[in-house]
């Protein structure tokens, strides 16, 4: 079943949960500048990049306890 | 080693020093890192006769070693050195926002200040370079927005702890605030480094943090995900914050104002804030409750309570002295003791009036600058004349949690009692004990304390043979022994989230992480080491580590307890709802210190104790 990640800005808490647990599976360490996506959190706003990296596997909305980020489901065709 | 970046910073701010270490592994393991580590470094670099705002003191800032890592709440800060207020050492924590784990991924898991800038400087420290920066431009600014302006330093993202002009102006009672959402420094860390001409420290780096057995690291910490994920009110806390268990305000006002929730790096219950108020303005909370708090104290629009406290946090004072400070004050000047020197009339309850005298305390202009001294200032000035309008103090603090307190909890339990025996002074540190609670049943106290890492053998003594009776002084040995492990693993002290925790699963993630093999019997004896360390490095000052020598229960004086936690108005025995005696107070703080393995009457560790933990009476380790 393929799913796209959604990104939910206003339920964003700049955690770092999604940037910790994509570097931790990617990179073999906890190191959020180097996962690959990355939130920014400034007030009000909420920003969300993912590099070109990114597998799209989604063990970063997995991580996420705010649903700032979930899996959606894409409906395949028949 | 896992977990900890490895390298130790001391800066030495009157050369323009810096020098990296590698501490031994054997002191990580001795004191598990964080604010075990902190308290370690601070003993090391704090003469017994430095005064706090001398040069000779220092300021230790450190991070667990679970910080960087994503077990949940682990961004806790700590902050170790002789506090401005209470005089004694004593530790600062925060809830680190990301500055801990920026520390970590730049290199180091503590950094250890001392001596003094001739000039306004601020730290900057990234895993390439370390520097002092000219900080001429920001002083004299508030902690937030010299947050701001450092937070845009290129190369970021940065952490930043700062100070305001409270800080600069060395009021008793101002603190840091680290990435402008936590508080770090309850009993005037802000004056110490104000004295040290250190306006900010920042940090920032992307070399990785490392666990030493990942798959046994997933593996403790999967249940713990689960726990919290199936939590039924986490939604509620996530909602809410501290309001869930502090209302101050109506939910539907908070929600009215709340543009997004705010957490700690890894934290899945944030409790800090964004809010949004007319003219678009933005304030930054570090919990709702806090940010309402004058509503407490009559001020009845919401908006202008926030920004009274926006004000505070801006000034980097802290909000609770600074309450009891004017509550005071008003009290002296109607009693015609105090006279204001032409300033403005002092109203708690007028957003105006606040916001005046929190100028003027920070900037120390007119009468002001008397109640820069905070309650324990006016006490000196006014005491004698003031008789029975002055508010309470323990340690030169306001303790802001008990009878005629802001926090009117009236319930004697660890938390409550913890006021006197911390050798910090008066803070909210509930630690885990079931007391935290208002009338649990003593029936569930049991599984709490097997959480908290209480040994079975200790049941009796706490809960009686019979689970029939409470004794407050005993238990709160192991709150504290509770609060050191999770305060030196790197985990928040929270409520909210340290009730996911076991001690047992601490033991579990700390060796997984560091690969320090770790029992929970080491667990224990690590924490037990760590507290009694900061006892004897206050024992060597003050001869007690309430910060004065007390008296057997019935007999002398007694330590300085106030007077308005006893009689009718006063504290409750938590078990029976009976007014608190002194006699019951000083028999628990003798009950906390035997259980420590520490004089019952002075509180000074007992050379079987010392022994036992590989420390001399002078706090070096044996081993």
């Amino acid at each position: 079943m393929s799913f796209e990640i959604f990104f939910n800005g206003p339920n964003c808490s700049g955690c770092w949960r999604c940037m910790l647990a994509c570097s931790f599976a990617k990179k073999g360490s906890f190191n959020p500048l180097e996962a690959n996506l990355f939130v920014t959190v400034d007030g009000p706003e909420a920003k969300i990049t993912f590099t070109q990296s990114c597998d799209g596997c989604g063990l970063c909305a997995d991580a996420c306890f705010y649903k700032a980020l979930e899996k959606v489901q894409i409906k395949e065709a028949s | 080693m896992g977990g900890f970046a490895g390298k130790t910073l001391f800066v030495d701010l009157s050369k323009g020093t810096f020098e990296e270490r590698q501490l031994p592994d054997e002191l990580y393991r001795r004191y598990l890192g964080g604010l075990g580590l902190c308290i370690r470094l601070a003993c090391d670099a704090i003469a017994p006769t430095a005064e706090p705002l001398s040069p000779e003191n220092a300021v230790v800032i450190g991070a667990g070693p679970l910080v960087g890592t994503d077990a949940p709440a682990s961004s806790r800060v700590y902050a170790v050195s002789r506090l401005a207020q209470s005089r004694t050492m004593g530790w600062c924590g925060a809830g680190g926002g990301r500055f801990g784990a920026l520390l970590k991924y730049a290199g180091y898991d503590h950094v250890v200040i001392t001596g003094r800038a001739a000039k306004p400087v601020y730290l900057k420290i990234t895993q390439s370079a370390i520097s002092l920066e000219d900080a001429a431009g920001l002083w004299g600014k508030g902690a937030h927005q010299t947050t701001e302006i450092l937070g845009r330093t290129p190369c970021g993202p940065w952490g930043v702890v700062a100070i305001g002009q409270a800080g600069e102006n060395l009021v008793p009672y101002s603190m840091a605030f680290l990435d402008k959402a936590s508080t770090l420094g309850r009993g005037g860390l802000g004056a110490v480094l104000g004295s040290k001409n250190l306006k900010a420290v920042i940090a920032s780096g992307r070399k990785g943090l490392a666990v030493a057995d990942k798959k046994a690291y997933r593996a403790v910490l999967r249940p713990l995900m689960n726990s919290i994920r199936e939590y039924p009110h986490l939604a509620e806390w996530q909602e809410l914050g501290l309001l869930k268990s502090l209302p101050v305000v109506e939910k539907e006002v908070y929600l009215a104002h709340k543009k997004r929730r705010i957490a700690c790096v890894s934290c899945p219950v944030g409790d800090k804030d964004v809010m949004e108020f007319p003219g678009a303005e933005t304030i930054c909370s570090t919990s709702a409750a806090n940010l309402f708090l004058p509503i407490i104290y009559g001020v009845k629009d919401p908006v202008q309570a926030a920004r009274v406290i926006a004000l505070l946090d801006d000034l980097g004072l802290d909000l609770y002295e600074f309450f009891g400070a004017l509550v005071f004050g008003a009290r002296l000047v109607d009693a015609r003791i105090l006279d204001l020197a032409g300033g403005p009339p002092i109203k708690v309850d007028s957003a105006e009036s606040l916001a005046a005298w929190a100028k003027k305390i920070a900037l120390r202009q007119g009468a002001g600058n008397l109640l820069a001294g905070g309650v324990a200032g006016l006490k000196d000035a006014f005491g004698e004349k003031a008789g029975d309008i002055c508010p309470p103090t323990v340690k030169g603090m306001y303790p802001y949690v008990g009878p005629g307190a802001p926090l009117p909890w009236n319930l004697f339990g660890t938390m409550e009692l913890g006021q006197a025996l911390d050798p910090r002074g008066p803070h909210v540190a509930a630690s885990g004990s079931p007391t935290y609670f208002a009338r649990r049943p003593l029936s569930v106290f049991p599984k709490h304390l097997a959480r908290m890492g209480v040994p079975e053998e200790a049941l009796p003594r706490i809960l009686g043979p019979d689970n029939n009776s409470l004794s407050v002084g005993r238990l709160l040995k192991y709150s504290h022994a509770w609060f050191a492990t999770l305060g030196s693993l790197g985990v928040c002290a929270r409520a909210q989230i340290n009730r996911f925790y076991s001690h047992k699963l601490c033991a579990q993630i700390y060796e997984a992480a560091t690969g320090i093999k770790t029992s929970q019997e080491d667990l224990r004896r690590r924490a037990d080491r760590v507290w009694t360390l900061l006892a004897l490095a206050n024992a060597g000052e003050t001869g007690a580590s309430d910060g004065k020598a007390f008296q057997p229960p019935k007999g002398g004086p007694g330590p300085d307890l106030p007077t308005q936690w006893f009689g009718p108005a006063g504290f409750k025995n938590y078990l029976t709802d009976e007014p608190l005696t002194r006699d019951e107070a000083l028999t628990m703080m003798a009950d906390y210190h035997s259980e420590q393995g520490w004089d019952p009457v002075t509180g000074t560790p007992l050379p079987e104790c010392l022994k036992a933990l590989g420390l001399d009476s002078s706090g070096k380790d044996l081993e």
